[in-house]
């Protein structure tokens, strides 16, 4: 009876160990594991699964990784990384990443570029105001005096400019002269003109014409009384002029000429249609490159804003400044 | 001293001056009243030719000066100083900058000439402690009297005043009359177009009554307030005499 009864058990446990080890088999059977290859854009980023560093430097394949979802973490700097919940299958794995830089990095790395992009801006706008205000105040002038021909020349001069787009004048200047200088120098082979001394050119023009209508305005403004006073002395028209209408009008004239500088630094954005590499041309470039139009261009749009509101603000302190004074 | 025959001026469509024809002697005072409109500051204003008369002669000196082949219009505003109503300062000089700037650049004179000049004409306006203020920080009366000093600096032949204490608060009326008193008294050949009366009584040689571009009256000061002949002249010294 004993004996039946410890066969029996036997047998149980023999059945029992039998089950267990071919359920264990099975169990081995389902546990293989796969390799995953991993890519990445850039290279050389590392890779964490599940949370933990593995040293890796892409590319790289991870062996023996459990079938089933991984975490996979690639970083290539604090800026760069991208997170992706991987499945691992039976066989061979391979996922890529392209890891983006996060805006603000990326609007760090373009600086520069446009930083030098802006530096031109600002030059071409000081050049040309510089300019426009010789050309301005001398066209200014010579639309106020008692002469004509003088009058009608510098008003056909201000009307043009003011009446047709600045980009036109660009072209014109840029693309119209060209072949108007081959007749003249060149056997009838235009001479192209570089696009920076074009734009310069160009700036300049417009800004005298406006300059000049800050300059008539300034002059006209000055009290009729001031003028009849200085040649009731005996003074000339041209002194009258020099020593005591043209020190009251410059002084008026300084505020709008801040605002014609703020206009112009955003106006000469525009030469940037004939290849001026500044800020707007430089950051067309980079956007070609870089596919990142919303950053690049408010990049572009904060940098304008940080060269036009220091300027905005002198002005408005000069104008009220003035007005104390007046 | 300044002759002026049949003279004219006209704005377009509007006669401001119809033939004005008088005679100032050297060192006399003549006081130019009417109601306003009548071409008073016109005619002052063509004498020194900041109006281009439309026709007949200005002789200062015996010089036409409407004949601009013979004159130089400069020389001629050179003699012929002017004091404006509204002083018409120049506010970016100082008081005595104002004074020295004409005599340098027209006569030619030295800085320390020219400074030499104003000072004695401030003296004699009572302004010298002013002269390194700026016009906005002096008083109306102040500035007339600078204005005063400015003219005078060019040691013109005659004085033009274009009713000079017009725009002043009455309390500064006085101070710029004292200074003009005193100029007449030393012998300066004056015209003044004035509202003041008591100036006129009391300093004027000969007052001409204007009105519509013509000269209606013309005599002594006390002669042509108690015995004006037309209607209107009465009418005016009637409101003004009060």
């Amino acid at each position: 009876m004993l004996k039946n009864k410890l066969r029996f058990l036997f047998r149980i446990i023999f059945i029992l160990v039998l089950l267990l080890t071919s359920f264990g088999a099975v169990q081995a059977e389902s546990k293989t594991t796969a390799d995953l290859k991993i890519i990445s854009d850039p290279l050389g980023a590392t890779v964490y699964v599940d949370g933990n560093l593995t040293k890796l430097h892409t590319p790289c394949t991870i062996k023996d990784l459990s079938i089933g979802d991984h975490r996979i973490e690639l970083r290539k700097s604090k800026y760069r990384n991208e997170k992706k919940v991987v499945t691992v299958k039976p066989g061979q794995n391979s996922e890529e990443f392209s890891m983006a830089e996060t805006s603000l990095y990326y609007m760090w790395l373009s600086l520069p570029a446009l930083l030098l992009g802006a530096l031109m801006t600002l030059f071409l706008t000081c050049v040309a105001v510089f300019n426009g205000i010789i050309i301005g105040t001398f066209t200014g002038v010579c639309r106020v005096i008692h002469n004509k021909i003088v009058n009608m020349a510098a008003g056909i001069y201000v009307d043009f400019i003011r009446g047709t787009p600045l980009l036109v004048q660009i072209f014109m200047i840029h693309f119209g002269t060209p072949p108007i200088l081959g007749i003249l120098f060149n056997n009838g082979q235009p001479i192209p003109i570089n696009p920076f001394l074009s734009a310069l050119l160009a700036l300049s023009i417009n800004s005298g014409a406006y300059v000049a209508e800050i300059v008539r305005a300034g002059i006209q403004s000055i009290d009729r009384g001031q003028m009849e006073a200085a040649r009731s002395l005996g003074m000339s028209y041209k002194h009258s002029m020099r020593f005591v209408i043209l020190p009251q009008a410059l002084k008026r004239v300084i505020p709008p000429l801040g605002n014609e500088f703020i206009a112009m630094l955003k106006d000469s954005s525009l030469v940037s249609v004939i290849g001026m590499e500044e800020l707007v041309r430089k950051a067309q470039i980079i956007v070609t490159r870089s596919y990142r139009p919303t950053e690049t261009w408010l990049e572009v749009g904060l940098l304008f804003l940080v060269m036009t509101i220091p300027f905005t603000r002198i002005v408005s302190r000069l104008e009220r400044r003035l007005k104390v004074n007046d | 001293m300044i002759k002026v025959e049949n003279l004219h001026k006209k704005f377009r469509h509007l006669h401001v001056l119809k033939g004005i024809t008088t005679r100032i002697v050297k060192g006399e005072v003549v006081c130019v009243i009417g109601p306003s409109g009548s071409g008073k500051s016109t005619f002052l204003r063509c004498l020194n030719l900041l109006e281009k008369p439309s026709g007949g002669s200005i002789y200062i000196e015996g010089i036409d000066v409407t004949d601009h082949s013979l004159i130089n219009v400069n020389e001629v505003r050179a003699e012929v100083g002017m004091v404006f109503q509204r002083f018409n300062l120049f506010p970016h000089k100082t008081a005595l900058e104002n004074i020295t700037m004409a005599p340098m650049k027209v006569r030619g004179l030295s800085v320390e000439e020219a400074t030499e000049r104003a000072y004695e004409l401030l003296d004699r306006v009572g302004l010298r402690h002013k002269a390194d203020v700026y016009p906005d920080h002096l008083s109306g009366g102040q500035q007339q009297r600078i204005a005063i000093a400015r003219s005078l600096a060019m040691k013109p032949k005659v004085m033009l005043f274009d009713e000079p204490t017009s725009a002043l608060d009455p309390e500064m009326i006085q101070e710029v009359l004292d200074v003009m008193k005193n100029l007449a008294r030393d012998g300066m050949t004056m015209i003044v177009v004035t509202h003041e009366m008591g100036f006129a009584k009391e300093v004027a040689h000969r007052v001409l009554f204007m009105d519509e571009g013509e000269i209606l009256e013309e005599g002594a000061p006390e002669e042509l307030f108690n015995t004006a002949r037309h209607d209107r002249a009465k009418q005016f010294l009637s409101k003004i005499l009060k």
